[in-house]
């Protein structure tokens, strides 16, 4: 379950579980979810725990987009479980990755992220109506090695 | 499938707490307005559509697949140069 074991000194991973009410698109009876942290990286994985082949590598969008900034509206305040005026601090935000063999054409998805209320432990993936962030999102920490500006 | 003809400004209800109401006919562009439960999640089917492929798509189960591990190792590769 470990995401780094690729340095030989020992990183600090942590686990916490969340409840998605609602599952996410196309696992939708999926409920309980547990996200596996290493410190000092802006990875981590999000792992099914009824079912383990269903997980997702998330990244912080700030990594991305520095300004990227979700409005939280009231339905979804009321699936994460937040009292009115709460939501701010206690709500973490993450981008789903989608896998590729060749590690340059790996995506970020901005336009469904991931919101967790970190307090109660609740879960869900909003689904943003904004045309300006797209599902398949390349990554800007290849963006040289795309277009083949090594020299 | 049930197929109703509205007007503008009439009203569909599905069930006892949604109400689809047609705001404007332009064209072939319908304009529709749509009171749920915060409950009853309404998006774009499209988009919908779209992000369940995504989620198939970006399935990593608990063994990180190699591209992910040279992802994980080009990001601490990036962080030890900004270190410097």
């Amino acid at each position: 379950m470990s995401i780094a074991n690729i340095d030989t000194q020992e990183p600090k991973i942590t686990s916490e579980s969340y409840y998605f009410p609602n599952g996410v698109p196309g696992f939708e009876n999926y409920q309980n979810f547990k996200l596996f942290k290493e410190e000092g990286l802006p990875l981590a994985q999000l792992i099914c725990q009824e079912e383990e082949s269903i997980g997702f590598i998330l990244i912080h969008p700030e990594v991305i987009y520095p300004d990227y900034a979700v409005d939280v509206a009231e339905d979804i305040q009321q699936i994460l479980g937040l009292q009115h005026g709460q939501a701010a601090g206690v709500i973490e935000v993450w981008a789903i990755l989608t896998n590729h063999s060749d590690v340059r054409k790996i995506t970020v998805n901005l336009k469904a992220p991931i919101l967790l209320n970190v307090a109660d432990k609740k879960g869900v993936q909003l689904i943003r109506n904004d045309e300006r962030y797209l599902s398949r999102q390349p990554l800007p920490l290849y963006k040289d090695t795309r277009e083949g500006a090594e020299a | 499938m049930l197929v109703l003809a509205r007007r503008t400004n009439q009203k569909i209800r599905i069930g006892e707490d949604i109400v689809i109401t047609v705001l404007s006919i332009s064209g072939d562009n319908v304009r529709l307005g749509i009171e749920a439960p915060p409950s009853v999640p309404v998006f774009r089917s499209e988009i919908y559509e779209d992000i369940q492929q995504q989620n198939n798509e970006a399935l990593a189960g608990p063994q990180l697949s190699q591209a992910f591990k040279q992802l994980l190792k080009d990001f601490q590769a990036k962080d030890n140069k900004s270190d410097l």
